[in-house]
C-alpha cells in the first residue's frame, strides 16, 4: 500500500470522524463542557515522518498512549502542551495546580481520559466495522516530542514502512483546553478497515 | 560556532570533520551512535530506530536500510573508511535506548534495550571499542558531537 484512492480517503475519514466524535462527547460528558473537534486530517506517511509532522523536535510533550489489540492492531495517542496537559488536570482533580508538574493524581486522571476516550471511539469503530477491538492499559509520559513520538514509532517501524496517522484536534468552546487525537494503524490494519467498510457498503 | 552544526534525523546518518559539530534532537528508546576516528578528527553520527530487519509485511514497500541497527552501522562504518577512517582507528559512544512507556514492554527488553543490546554487539564484532555509553533510564536525550575534540555532550528536559 504506497497511496491510498479518494473513496478509501473519504471511508478513513468516516471512520476517524466516528472514533473522535465519540471520544469528545465522552470527554464532553466527563468535564461537562461542550468539546468540538475539527475534520480528521489523514496521511499515509513512512514511521519516520510521523514526528516531524507533529512539531519541533525538542519542544515538551505530554502523551498519554493505549494500544490497541485485536482485528486490526494500532495506537492511540492524546498529545497535550504541557500548559494544556496541566489545565486539563486540574478541571479533572479539582485542584489548583501552581507547580506546573503533572504529580501522580494528575497522570492518572489523564490516563483515565485516555481510557475513556479509547474505550469510545474503539466501542464505536468496533461496532461499525463488526470487529473485536481491546485497550491496553494506558501510559503517559512528559518529554521531548521526538524522544516520545519516535518510542512509540518505532514499535509500529517494526513491521511496517509506511503508518496511517489519524489526526484530530479538539478543544472546549472556550479554549481553555486544547489536545491532539491520534489513532495509528499500519497498512495491514489499514487494509482490514478498508475492506470491512467495503464488505458494508455492499451488502 | 553555531554554523557548522549538522543535523541528523531519525533513520539517517552523516559524517564530519572538525570543527563540525552533529546534533540529533530527542532520542527516545532510539539508539545514537557516535564514531570517532581521533587522529583526522573525522566522526560520524546515527541516530537508529530499531535493532534488526524483521520482515515488512507490507506489499511492495521498501525500508530504509538506516532504520535498523544491523544494516545501518555496515553502511555507516563504510562510508567513515571511504573517507580514510581505519577501523581500529576508530571509538564509538553510544546515547538512548530509553525505557519511554511501560505498555510496550518492560525496561530489560524492550526495543530501547534491544537497540543498545544490537549496537554494542554490532560492534564488538567488527572490532570497535565503546568507550562511553550514556542509556537506559527513562528520559529522552539530545546529543552535540563535536569533532574537533570528540566530546558528545547530552541534554536532557526532565
Amino acid at each position: 500500500m504506497n497511496e491510498l484512492e479518494g473513496m478509501e480517503k473519504d471511508i478513513l475519514t468516516e471512520v476517524a470522524t466516528i472514533g473522535s466524535g465519540n471520544a469528545s462527547m465522552a470527554l464532553s460528558k466527563m468535564l461537562d463542557k461542550k468539546f468540538e473537534v475539527k475534520v480528521p486530517l489523514l496521511q499515509l506517511i513512512p514511521v519516520e515522518k510521523i514526528s516531524e509532522m507533529m512539531g519541533n523536535p525538542e519542544q515538551l510533550i505530554t502523551l498519554v498512549m493505549i494500544k490497541i489489540i485485536g482485528d486490526v492492531p494500532g495506537t492511540m495517542m492524546l498529545l497535550f502542551n504541557p500548559e494544556n496537559a496541566i489545565k486539563l488536570a486540574e478541571q479533572l482533580t479539582k485542584r489548583i495546580k501552581n507547580d506546573g508538574i503533572l504529580d501522580e493524581a494528575d497522570r492518572s486522571a489523564l490516563k483515565e481520559v485516555g481510557n475513556i476516550l479509547a474505550g469510545s471511539a474503539l466501542n464505536a469503530l468496533a461496532d461499525f466495522l463488526d470487529f473485536t477491538l481491546v485497550q491496553s492499559i494506558p501510559d503517559i509520559a512528559t518529554d521531548m516530542l521526538n524522544a516520545v513520538i519516535n518510542t512509540i514509532t518505532a514499535d509500529l517501524g517494526q513491521e511496517a514502512e509506511k503508518v496511517l496517522v489519524l489526526e484530530t484536534i479538539f478543544r472546549d468552546e472556550a479554549s481553555t483546553v486544547e489536545g491532539k487525537y491520534y489513532l495509528l494503524f499500519d497498512p495491514k490494519s489499514t487494509q482490514a478497515i478498508l475492506d470491512a467498510v467495503k464488505k458494508k457498503i455492499n451488502q | 560556532m553555531e554554523s557548522s552544526k549538522i543535523i541528523v534525523r531519525i533513520s539517517d546518518f552523516a559524517i564530519g570533520r572538525a570543527p563540525a559539530v552533529l546534533v540529533t534532537q530527542g532520542i527516545g528508546s532510539c539508539v545514537a551512535v557516535c564514531l570517532y576516528e581521533k587522529e583526522q578528527k573525522l566522526g560520524a553520527l546515527a541516530h537508529i530506530m530499531l535493532p534488526k530487519t524483521i520482515k515488512i509485511t507490507t506489499d511492495g514497500d521498501k525500508v530504509n536500510p538506516l532504520r535498523f541497527v544491523n544494516t545501518a552501522l555496515p553502511i555507516v562504518i563504510k562510508e567513515l573508511e571511504k573517507e580514510g577512517a581505519v577501523k581500529e582507528g576508530l571509538s564509538a559512544k553510544l546515547v538512548g535506548g530509553a525505557h519511554m512507556f511501560r505498555v510496550l514492554g518492560s525496561a530489560e527488553d524492550d526495543l530501547g534495550a534491544k537497540n543498545i543490546k544490537a549496537a554494542e554487539e554490532l560492534l564488538a564484532g567488527v572490532g570497535i571499542k565503546i568507550d562511553n555509553e550514556e542509556v537506559g533510564g527513562n528520559v529522552g536525550r539530545s546529543l552535540e558531537f563535536d569533532l574537533e575534540t570528540g566530546v558528545v555532550n547530552v541534554t536532557t528536559k526532565m
